[in-house]
């Protein structure tokens, strides 16, 4: 089957059927692409043994499977883990950031990763509060515009953030929860549909910020320098030694146009008051 | 039922133009299969060279333009670490020899262009091996983490000692004496390949026109390891393009006979014919008088033919399978005396069935 | 006293806001973030010397670190490529 994320479409053949309905439910109302798939996926048994004993599932991206095994359970999880691996690894026509990206009056602010950042469920908060979703993973740089494209992609949600999203959210389409995996338990939240996906546009990054959750935290902000910016990007682009020159002047630039923030939340809201207050227009 | 024929795949690199209009669905597959054998980046190369690159389908161009991306920065990477190489073992008074990948973005060759190289061959004398390592070593080039088995195999049979990696960027470097096993009692004269070294324009030496040539023959021709036969064929195909003239096929013919693999020579020159469409080379005809049999055509055209086919699965089936398999036996076969061999295979295949039992990670060492 | 210049292949970037200097070698693939620990006056001095040649002087008082500390950082940034020794 073919699952299309708008900038790339996989062909994904399972050897397990019973995952084909969450694939479903999270991509099953995107058009089919118009060309064919960038990437031949497969989520199959390691080996013969392995589809009895402990049964464990690999992901393949063509012909090889780059990472360990993972216990059958988790083999949705794994697809969505290998399809950005695919990514990150061969797109070197861009400048990919580990980063969740959200749009509002077409103006882009993207949130780079870090270990305990709380990005994805603020992630989750902004995409189902009005905002645009346009990465939860990775931000798509245009390595001459500077403009940041969207992907069509779930939101990969851990632990207790799963419950608070639902509690928060009732009505949100969820995947099942995945127990125990490296990252803890993982479920994947459909934040948008394939028509508003449609209408996001290659946009202008305005902003770099880069959160850190504290429990109970009142909203802090500081302002970040460009060096430190600059420093910080590089180091969570996925392709940024690949690109060489070609990502450091589009870093270059997209550093000097935006605003630069450090900030320390412990409540959702606070953050997406100060967004629309201080950043957007 | 394989998707292209061995012909067609070397058809799209040497005439670029074919490809133009070549069907989506067809595009996606070549994709896949040049990405595999490494050719993807060269692909984009020569399109360039032939103009043809701008009426290829977007779909196609972003694929091939990302792999020229990442191999520009790998080219860039090869020439630094020689650099860093050539200045450390200059301060031991030791002149590597580039060799491979390395010997070809060095000297800057046709075929460098796009060429992905997985480590850096160099050469230097028996006698330096030991300063070599040791000088390596305390410059952070580490040696990785052997088996018993396989560190004991470096050291007592094969013409180089482990694979060293740099510990910070991870480049991985081969360092070897000589280019080929000595415990063949094949391994050439290294002095009959190094008497005509050149000097590149950052200063590493590397080996001359028909040496490289050659010693690409003998590294494709003597491999139980068939992976990248095909790109490594076609390296050879761009390096005799470029360098050939009568000189050229002299020295090779000579150096072939001095080092006795003028057998190999003449397997390459017959594939080059028949899967790239060279013109006849003049030496041919010498080496047909006294190499051609029935059986040795049936070896190159059937063997040797069927294992150069890229290794994936839409290019898979039961002959190049099988070859590939008669070719790793004969790989081995050739590297060691028998009751050497036998050993070696045996330990091999025991690892080949358990990992084909639990999966590779079963081996793996956490 | 060395004087250097930028290595043909290195690539700068000045911040606008002064905090400093990104370089990004295309030989060795490194980048280096030189931090400005002066006002005004240095990035200035920073831009427009950095394009012709400049000394370790200049280095050590751009970046504001001790004689050790300037060994190291002009090694580093010579091994990798970023600037050449200027005869």
């Amino acid at each position: 089957m073919v699952v299309n994320t708008g900038l790339y479409a996989f062909n994904v053949t399972c050897a397990y059927r019973q995952i084909i309905p969450t694939i479903d439910s999270i991509y099953g109302d995107a058009t089919p692409p118009k060309t064919p798939a960038d990437f031949e996926i497969k989520v199959a048994s390691p080996s013969f043994a392995r589809r009895f004993f402990r049964p464990q599932v690999s992901f393949y991206c063509d012909q090889h499977s780059p990472f360990k095994p993972l216990p059958l359970a988790q083999a949705y999880a794994l697809l969505e883990w290998g399809m950005n691996w695919c990514i990150a690894t061969h797109d070197h026509t861009q400048l990919l950031i580990h980063a969740a990206v959200l749009v509002k009056n077409n103006q882009a602010i993207i949130f780079p990763a870090v270990p305990g950042s709380g990005k994805s469920t603020l992630t989750a908060f902004m995409a189902m509060s009005g905002w645009s979703l346009y990465s939860d993973e990775m931000a798509i740089i245009n390595l001459d515009s500077g403009l940041v494209s969207p992907l069509y992609r779930p939101i990969c949600l851990k632990n207790d953030s799963i419950d608070l999203v639902k509690e928060w959210f009732p009505d949100s389409i969820f995947t099942s929860t995945w127990k125990d995996t490296h990252k803890g338990d993982v479920a994947h939240l459909k934040a948008s549909s394939w028509k508003e996906y449609i209408q996001c546009k290659p946009t202008e990054i305005v902003a770099i910020v880069f959160p850190k959750f504290v429990a109970n935290s009142e909203l802090k902000i500081y302002s970040l320098n460009q060096l430190q910016a600059f420093e910080t990007l590089s180091k969570n682009a996925f392709n940024y030694g690949v690109l060489g020159n070609l990502g450091f002047n589009v870093i270059d630039k997209i550093i000097k146009r935006a605003a630069l923030f450090e900030i320390e939340f412990g409540k959702l809201g606070e953050v997406e008051a100060f967004l629309l207050e201080d950043i957007i227009e | 039922m394989s998707q292209f024929t061995n012909q067609q795949l070397a058809n799209f690199l040497t005439k670029p133009e074919s490809a133009i209009d070549l069907p989506l669905e067809l595009w996606a597959k070549l994709i896949l299969i040049f990405r595999e054998s490494k050719l993807l980046a060269s692909f984009y190369h020569v399109s360039k060279a032939k103009k043809c690159y701008e009426l290829y389908p977007k779909y196609a161009r972003k694929h091939l333009y990302a792999a020229f991306i990442h191999a520009q920065r790998q080219n860039a990477q090869v020439l630094f670490e020689s650099e860093n190489v050539r200045v450390l073992l200059a301060k031991i008074d030791v002149e590597p020899i580039f060799l491979k990948g390395a010997n070809y973005i060095l000297r800057e060759s046709e075929n460098s262009r796009g060429r992905i190289v997985s480590d850096i061959d160099v050469l230097v004398k028996k006698e330096d091996l030991d300063k070599v390592e040791w000088t390596l070593k305390s410059a952070l080039w580490q040696s990785e983490k052997l088996s018993d088995y396989d560190e004991k195999y470096y050291r007592k049979w094969a013409h180089e000692i482990p694979p060293l990696f740099h510990l910070l960027r991870e480049t991985v470097l081969d360092v070897h004496h000589n280019f080929y096993l000595p415990v063949s009692g094949r391994s050439p004269n290294v002095a009959l390949l190094v008497s005509n070294v050149e000097t590149s324009k950052s200063g590493c030496l590397v080996l001359g026109n028909a040496e490289s040539v050659l010693h690409s023959i003998i590294h494709l021709f003597m491999n139980e390891d068939f992976t990248n036969a095909f790109r490594d064929l076609f390296d050879i195909h761009l390096l005799i393009k470029q360098y050939e003239s009568y000189d050229f096929w002299k020295n090779l013919e000579v150096l072939a006979e001095k080092t006795k693999f003028q057998k190999e020579l003449y397997y390459c020159l017959i594939l080059l014919m028949k899967i790239f469409g060279s013109q006849e080379p003049p030496i041919l005809a010498n080496l047909n008088l006294r190499y051609k049999t029935l059986r040795r055509d049936f070896f190159i055209n059937t063997i040797l033919f069927n294992s150069l086919t890229p290794k994936h699965s839409l290019l898979n089936n039961y002959l190049n399978s099988t070859s590939r398999f008669l070719i790793f036996i004969r790989g081995h076969w050739l590297k060691m005396p028998i009751h050497i061999l036998i050993a070696h295979l045996a330990i091999k295949s025991y690892k080949g069935t358990l990992e084909f039992f639990f999966g590779k990670y079963f081996l793996d060492e956490k | 006293m060395n004087k250097y210049r930028l290595h043909p292949k290195a690539s700068n970037a000045v911040m606008d806001d002064e905090s400093g200097i990104a370089l990004y070698s295309e030989c060795s693939g490194r980048s280096a973030f030189l931090k400005n620990q002066h006002q005004k006056l240095a990035i200035e001095m920073v831009s427009n010397k950095l394009l012709d040649t400049f000394s370790s002087i200049d280095m050590q008082s751009w970046l504001n670190i001790d004689n050790e500390e300037l060994y190291k950082l002009e090694n580093w940034l010579v091994e990798n490529k970023f600037i050449v020794k200027h005869s």
